[in-house]
């Protein structure tokens, strides 16, 4: 179970960096 | 609402405002001081112990971050810190500091915690002095109590420099912000406030629980049960019970004090003890009550003042902290009248519920008679309308609107004062917001602070407003249409739905308290609250600091006879009336199906 919920820290950092990379693309100034 | 609780309110603002100021200055100081210089005289020693860290991590302190940068240096802080909380909880049984020898905690429980902790939620669904060590309380749990606020503060320093940069690639460097918010504001003030509690009978110690007889042995029955721990029955199909005579209690001992400091001061909110702040050895006495109260309130307040100074226009921030006041002292009203009146149940019985030389009177279930009606009612506004989620009396016990008020307050975005940083962060969105109204009613380009607001700054502004809604009413359906969401509401019907809509609201803006009788330490629980929380904190601040970069990009007009002013009371209305319309907007059909049903339904018998 350890496995799994240690996947599951790493994922939510991996979309909210995903999600970044998002706002980024929608525009706006660097 | 009596005369006392209003006395109450007016002196706990005028003392939060007259400490509030000079820690304004301070936070000033530290966000726009110079990387490793002390920010004041008397914290001169500290500087070395920065330049020392920022060398030990290997962190230029003068170089600047891009809002993608200090993103993803944020992210990966707290994924980090995240990934250790957990781990701690999982070994904890072969580590010093463990006198009760506290087995590890389970994984599902540990993963809910050590997101909770990070995303400055404290949600707890454990009970603390039966699951986490001394070495975890102190190790992890109250390190992330300093981390996560710190975390908001830079945040928010990074949406000032937005506003007050002009045409700049930077928005500060989060190294250098997580660092000087920690050294020079929340560990200096939590050690002057941890040593105040002490005085005031906090605890703190490495003792183990101490057995002790009591005074009066207490006689209590409880259902018997058999081999397979399931509770036997008779031939009626009654429970069988058992009666048993206590003569001894076991006291919870440990590091209280330590922990109890940063829980308020960063509006992190996660108790020592089960019982929070309603336990004697957390929250002993009514002075104590009192400066907790401004304790949470203090760095929020402080920042507001922070805003002005670092904007160049101290005006800017008196606004932002009149709109916080008005719609704190509208709600904490509420509250107060709601729980001071009798309840309905107990007059058609003929219970005196008045106010008396004798008795606190009014709704006194779940609530310390060391504190009343009044330190308890506003305690519970104060904790909301923050987020830090700290209880001194049982929410789930409170009146169906003394109970939707907290829920209402936790629903407009903790933005009312709010967390340390996050308080701040969003109530500006919602400035932002404010003057994108304004400017389509009156046909020109929204200005804030001489920034023009454009399609970018919305988009991300929509974004940020809306993920909070999106997780509690998406969470809130799903744990109401599933067997695993429904077995843990401990009241039937209306308020059940308001047990799970408030557990939802708490976790995803990082509040923290409950309706506690919901039973949220299940695998379904504790992993859908994580999510809510994990999201609630950084898929809001992601776009806030896009919102920081794109702002400091700009040039800084001017104002002229065309720009709106945000620093009047038409702005604050205008202000006060963006933050009520959205949360009112959102939330108000689940509301109805929660405490107004509740209400109704009290009131009608």
């Amino acid at each position: 179970m350890d496995l799994v919920f240690i996947g599951a820290i790493a994922l939510f950092y991996l979309l909210t960096v995903a999600m970044a990379a998002g706002c980024d693309k929608l525009g706006g100034q660097p | 609402m009596t005369l006392q609780s209003i006395l109450l309110l007016i002196v706990f603002l005028a003392v939060l405002l007259a400490l509030a100021w000079p820690l304004g200055i301070l936070l000033t100081r530290v966000g726009d001081g110079a990387a490793g210089a002390s920010p004041m005289r008397g914290l001169g020693w500290l500087a070395p112990i920065e330049r020392l860290i920022y060398r030990a991590a290997g962190v230029n302190p003068k170089e600047g971050q891009g809002w993608k940068s200090y993103a993803v240096s944020l992210l990966l802080f707290s994924v980090i810190g995240t990934l250790v909380t957990y781990g701690l909880q999982r070994v904890q049984l072969w580590l010093p500091l463990n006198p009760q020898a506290m087995a590890n905690v389970s994984p599902d429980s540990a993963f809910d915690t050590a997101v909770s902790f990070v995303a400055n939620t404290n949600w707890q669904g454990y009970s603390g002095e039966q699951t986490m060590s001394y070495l975890t309380q102190m190790l992890v749990l109250a390190a992330q109590n300093f981390f996560s606020a710190a975390t908001g503060i830079a945040v928010a320093y990074a949406l000032i420099r937005g506003f007050a940069a002009r045409s700049a690639q930077s928005i500060g460097n989060f190294w250098v912000d997580l660092t000087r918010a920690t050294l020079y504001v929340l560990l200096p003030l939590s050690l002057l406030f941890a040593v105040f509690l002490m005085g005031q009978g906090v605890i703190q110690n490495f003792s183990a629980y101490q057995e002790v007889q009591l005074l009066d042995p207490v006689t209590y029955s409880q259902p018997k049960a058999g081999a397979d721990g399931q509770p036997l029955l008779d031939a009626k199909g009654q429970p069988v019970t058992e009666t048993l005579t206590a003569t001894t209690q076991t006291i919870a001992m440990g590091p209280v004090a330590s922990q109890e400091a940063i829980k308020m001061l960063g509006t992190n909110g996660g108790g020592f003890f089960n019982a929070n702040s309603a336990h004697p050895y957390e929250n002993p006495t009514a002075l104590a009550n009192f400066v907790q109260m401004l304790a949470i309130f203090l760095i929020p307040a402080g920042l507001c003042f922070t805003f002005g100074r670092m904007v160049g226009d101290r005006r800017q921030g008196w606004a932002v902290l009149g709109a916080m006041t008005l719609l704190f002292v509208a709600c904490t009203l509420v509250v107060l009248g709601a729980e001071q009146a009798a309840h309905p149940g107990l007059q058609a019985l003929h219970v005196d519920q008045g106010m008396s030389a004798l008795q606190a009177g009014g709704n006194m279930e779940g609530k310390e008679t060391r504190f009343g009606i009044s330190a308890s009612a506003l305690f519970a506004a104060v904790t909301t309308a923050a987020s830090c989620g700290a209880v001194n009396a049982m929410h789930d016990s409170f009146m169906p609107l003394g109970g939707m008020i907290p829920m209402l307050l936790i629903q407009f975005g903790e933005v009312i004062f709010g967390g340390v940083g996050s308080g701040l962060y969003g109530m500006l969105i919602f400035a932002i917001m404010a003057v994108f109204i304004a400017g389509l009613m009156i046909g020109r380009t929204p200005e804030y602070l001489g920034k023009k607001i454009q399609a970018y700054e919305m988009k991300m502004t929509s974004i940020a407003i809306l993920v909070t809604p999106t997780l509690v009413l998406a969470g809130t359906a799903v744990a109401v249409l599933c067997d695993p969401g429904k077995a843990g509401i401990a009241n039937p019907g209306a308020h059940g739905f308001s047990e799970i809509l408030y557990a939802f609201s708490s976790a995803a803006n990082n509040n923290g308290s409950a309706f506690a009788g919901l039973s949220a330490n299940t695998p379904f629980y504790n992993s859908m609250l994580a999510v809510a929380m994990w999201f609630g904190r950084f898929a809001m601040i992601v776009p806030i600091l896009a919102i920081a970069g794109s702002l400091a990009g700009k040039q800084r007009l001017e104002a002229n006879a065309g720009t709106m002013p945000t620093h009047g009371g038409m702005f604050i209305g205008l202000l006060c009336g963006v933050v009520v319309l959205v949360g009112v907007l959102n939330y108000v059909p689940a509301l109805a199906l929660g405490p107004v049903v509740d209400h109704l339904q009290l009131f009608a018998q």
